[in-house]
């Protein structure tokens, strides 16, 4: 009877146990979705493309098909068409609302399409490198040291691509670019996303401060391009 | 707002599967670009001489290269952590049918 009431313990203990590993999937999903944030980098890609007629048209068409291909997937998984079960990764607020990666996408696609390089390379990386890196700090320290780090993270990342123009406007640029993009990481809201907010107002800020001076004080502070175009091979003209 | 991931359980591990698939892409793409900025920075830039215009192109292939490999490290990581749970939890199943 012993025998029998020991067995069954040791039963339960190996499946508490079991339920305790299943739960460990959880940091999987965590894991995942930051390496997807890094991944957003390969993106810039886009940048080195030669440029010939038919490969800025493709350059404009592929990137608006992918986003619209996700954007009707994600309208099917809301309506309840396509499983919960074929995502990985989703969080419990985007259970009836489009996905953070839809957002992260289309911020892409805004800024590849509406914004020269020089200010889409620096956004796209806020969005690729410090907001993993952010979520990171805030989770091994507090919000306060994440936000602060992510701060100076970001005006590293502008300073470092806007280094072609004088030193008073990379400056300026850094500082305003830092705190457009930790503003963007800061503000949630339910229907508008982070990885969205993140790139999207640092490159509005930018752009508005670039033409702000290039109206009252006649100066294109625009450096020149970070990332040059590839030859394109002579049997492809 | 809830920071919890949907819940997944044995069923959704074919959907799992799919990421599982998508990982070499995810993970090969930017350490690959990282490449081709370093590669295109030495060949126009540092042998023509033109530095300074083609830096840029080697800041970027290492800010896009170091973050990449730290968080790949912990998703590969956690991938051979998840397999090793898996393993463990379809031979406990099978023992719970046996009984």
């Amino acid at each position: 009877m012993n025998e029998f009431a020991n067995k069954i313990s040791d039963f339960k203990n190996k499946f508490v146990e079991t339920q305790k590993k299943i739960n460990e999937i959880r940091f999987d999903a965590h894991w995942y979705r930051r390496v997807f944030h890094t991944f957003g980098a390969s993106f810039i890609w886009y940048y080195t493309l030669p440029n010939v007629d038919w490969v800025n048209l493709l350059k404009m068409i592929i990137p608006i098909v992918i986003v619209f291909a996700l954007l009707v997937i994600e309208i099917l998984r809301i309506k309840g068409k396509i499983g919960f079960n074929h995502f990985f990764g989703l969080r419990m607020y985007e259970k009836n609302r489009i996905g953070s990666y839809l957002f992260f996408g289309i911020g892409i696609l805004i800024l590849l399409l509406f914004f020269p390089q020089q200010i889409a390379i620096p956004c796209i990386l806020c969005a690729c490198i410090a907001d993993p890196i952010i979520g990171e700090i805030r989770i091994k320290f507090n919000e306060k040291t994440a936000y602060l780090t992510g701060f100076i993270l970001c005006m590293s990342i502008f300073a470092l691509t806007w280094y072609k123009t004088s030193l008073i406007f990379t400056s300026l640029i850094s500082l305003i670019g830092g705190a457009g993009a930790v503003i963007g990481e800061m503000k949630k809201f339910w229907w508008l996303d982070d990885d969205l907010m993140i790139q999207i107002l640092p490159a509005i800020m930018i752009a508005a401060t670039v033409a702000s001076i290039q109206f009252f004080f006649h100066i294109n502070i625009l450096p020149e391009q970070l990332i040059y175009p590839s030859e394109i091979p002579k049997w492809m003209m | 707002m809830e920071k919890d991931y949907i819940k997944i359980d044995e069923k959704d591990w074919k959907a799992i599967r799919v990421e599982i698939w998508l990982s070499p892409i995810i993970i090969i793409s930017p350490i690959l670009f990282s490449g081709y900025l370093i590669y295109d920075w030495y060949t126009r830039g540092f042998l023509l001489n033109e530095n300074y215009r083609y830096i840029g192109e080697l800041f970027l292939a290492i800010l896009i290269l170091l973050p990449n490999l730290f968080f790949d490290f912990k998703f590969i990581k956690s991938l051979i952590k998840y397999n090793k749970v898996k393993t463990r939890l379809t031979s406990f199943k099978k023992q719970v049918k046996g009984r």
